[in-house]
C-alpha cells in the first residue's frame, strides 16, 4: 500500500500492525511529547505519563503527577534535597 | 539527634516541607510524629527517620503528648512565629479533631475484617472465575462438533426452544395479517 501524500512525512509516527488476515501494514500515528524529566538532574520522571493532550485530559489528575511538592516537575531525591537546604537555609537567617 | 520534643520537617511524601513534632520513639529508625494536624496538617503517623530532618527547636513535652496539649505549649513558647504559622481557630481544630476520631474509627473496625476472611476466600473466586472463562471457551468451540458434552448442552438448548416457540405464534400472526393487505 502506499501512503497518502499527506502521509509522506516524517512528523508521524509509523507502527507495523499485523491484520487478522496476516498482512502486514503501517499504521500512521501523531507524535507525542516527550518524556517528563527532572528539573535538576534531567534524569526520567517516574510517575509522569507523556501523551497526547486529548489522551491526558482523560486521565485523572492524581495519574499524572506524584502527590507531592515539586511532584511532576523534580524527582523525589532532588525535591528532598531542596526540602533540607531550604530548611538549613530558614534557621541560618534566623 | 531526633529525640521526643525535636520540631522536624518532613522530606518525603505529600507531606513534604512541612514541619512536625517527634512525639514517641519507636523501635530503631522510626519515631511517631504529628503536626498537629490542624497547625501544619501532619497528620499523626509512624514516620522513618531518613524522611525526617532536624531543626534547632526543640520543646519539653510528655511522651506520646495529646495534639491538644503541644498546640497549648506551641502557645506558651511563641512557636507559631517561629513556625510561620498563626495559631489555629476553633474551627480548624474540630475538624482536625473529627478527622482523626474518624481514622480512629476506621481502623479499629474494617482492619480485623479484611486480615481473617478476605486473603482466603478471594483467591479461590479468582481462581475459580479464571477457570469458568476457560470452561467457556472450550464450549464454544465444542458446540460447533455438538456431539462430546451432551448433558451441558441439552439444558441451555431447551431453553432457547421455549423462547422460541414463544415468540414463533406471535410473528406468525402478523406476517398472515400483513399478507393480505399487500395483496
Ligand atoms: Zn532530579
Amino acid at each position: 500500500m502506499m501512503p497518502r501524500p499527506a502521509q509522506r512525512s516524517r512528523s508521524f509516527r509509523k507502527k507495523p500492525v499485523n491484520t487478522p488476515g496476516g498482512r502486514q501494514t503501517i499504521h500512521y500515528l501523531k507524535k507525542g511529547p516527550c518524556i517528563a524529566r527532572c528539573a535538576v538532574c534531567k534524569r526520567p520522571l517516574h510517575g509522569v505519563p507523556s501523551g497526547l493532550p486529548s489522551e491526558m485530559r482523560k486521565l485523572k489528575k492524581t495519574s499524572k503527577r506524584p502527590d507531592r511538592p515539586y511532584g511532576g516537575n523534580m524527582c523525589s531525591a532532588c525535591s528532598r534535597e531542596t526540602v533540607k537546604s531550604k530548611n538549613i537555609a530558614r534557621w541560618e537567617n534566623d | 539527634m531526633i529525640d521526643v520534643g525535636r520540631i522536624c520537617v518532613k522530606t518525603a511524601g505529600r507531606e513534604a516541607g512541612k514541619f512536625c513534632i517527634v512525639v514517641e520513639v519507636l523501635e530503631e529508625g522510626f519515631v511517631t510524629v504529628t503536626g498537629p494536624l490542624a497547625v501544619t496538617h501532619v497528620k499523626r503517623r509512624r514516620c522513618n527517620i531518613d524522611h525526617l530532618e532536624p531543626t534547632p527547636e526543640v520543646i519539653k513535652i510528655k511522651k506520646g503528648a495529646s495534639d491538644d496539649e503541644i498546640i497549648g505549649i506551641y502557645k506558651h513558647e511563641g512557636i507559631f512565629k517561629k513556625l510561620g504559622s498563626e495559631p489555629p481557630s476553633e474551627k480548624e481544630l474540630e475538624a482536625a479533631r473529627e478527622k482523626e476520631r474518624k481514622r480512629a474509627s476506621e481502623k479499629k473496625k474494617p482492619k480485623p475484617k479484611p486480615a481473617e476472611q478476605p486473603p482466603e476466600e478471594k483467591k479461590p473466586e479468582h481462581r475459580a472465575e479464571k477457570k469458568e472463562k476457560h470452561e467457556k471457551k472450550p464450549e464454544h468451540k465444542e458446540k460447533a462438533p455438538k456431539k462430546k458434552p451432551e448433558h451441558k448442552e441439552k439444558a441451555p438448548k431447551k431453553k432457547p426452544e421455549k423462547h422460541a416457540s414463544k415468540k414463533k405464534p406471535e410473528k406468525a400472526p402478523k406476517k398472515k395479517a400483513k399478507k393480505p393487505k399487500h395483496k
